[in-house]
């Protein structure tokens, strides 16, 4: 495996490094674009756009709200980072942090309503629970790249010189976000 | 929406930051609106896609940085 150094070495500035960095990253956001559609299109094809009429609105208008501010929070993050603004990096990743971990609680209350009008049983309860089940581990898995850039960053790592680790991880975050986009309208609105 | 830039592009920290607030009141008002569409309206697909659409692109665009892929996103 060819390291960071390595590279440079042979040639291969650290803008060569950023850019290799960058095409991995939308190579995977590529595959769990497929990922996800699979999944979306296997909710229209098995149940058109019918939606059972017991599903919480509310919660579910509250939690992309949540998601929305978790991505500006995020967003603050990384432009704090870039600027080299340490404790504004630190306060807006514990924000983002907050607000994933308040998404997670909201999912976990909606299933436990989902259970009992549509359970994974039934053909609307199979696509809910397997696209709102896919899309939370995405947010769990963030939140775990989140603690680690926040523990590394405490420890005084990143900043402008070093800012890819955290600007890949808050691409993905909102990458995480922008699945939400379409798959809270496909399971509630549509 | 000529005050928004991406993290790594021209302006001051202050001017990214502001950026980033007006893209997340835009998409707040967006699902808003979405919302209020798909609770008035029957059989909402075709007019729920734009907002779909032009959230996706807003995140896309300020937030996730994909116009500055061309360069590799250098400061």
């Amino acid at each position: 495996m060819t390291t960071s150094a390595e590279l440079i070495e042979h040639g291969h500035g650290p803008s060569k490094q950023r850019r290799i960095n960058q095409l991995g990253l939308w190579l995977f956001f590529a595959s769990e674009t497929f990922l996800f559609g699979a999944f979306i299109s296997s909710r229209f094809a098995t149940t058109q756009t019918e939606t059972p009429a017991d599903l919480n609105q509310a919660l579910a208008l509250g939690l992309t709200i949540v998601l929305l501010l978790s991505s500006i929070s995020a967003y603050m993050a990384e432009t704090a980072n870039a600027h080299d603004d340490r404790r504004g990096f630190k306060i807006y990743t514990i924000a983002t942090i907050l607000l994933g971990t308040l998404f997670l609680g909201g999912v976990a209350l909606e299933w436990t309503e989902a259970l009992e009008y549509f359970p994974p049983g039934t053909i609307y309860g199979t696509a809910f629970f397997s696209l709102v089940g896919l899309h939370a581990f995405h947010v769990l898995t963030g939140l775990i790249a989140l603690l680690v850039i926040l523990f590394l960053g405490k420890e005084g790592r990143f900043g402008s010189k070093d800012s890819w680790p955290v600007e890949g991880v808050i691409k993905y975050w909102h990458f995480v976000d922008l699945a939400w986009v379409i798959i809270y309208p496909t399971l509630y609105l549509f | 929406m000529t005050a928004a830039t991406s993290t790594y592009g021209p302006g001051s920290y202050r001017d990214k930051a502001r950026s980033g607030w007006i893209t997340a009141v835009l998409l707040g008002v967006l699902t808003l609106i979405e919302y209020a569409v798909a609770v008035t309206v029957e059989n909402p697909l075709l007019l729920l896609l734009p907002f779909v659409l032009a959230k996706g692109a807003l995140i896309m665009d300020f937030f996730m940085h994909v116009r500055k892929l061309r360069t590799g996103g250098d400061h």
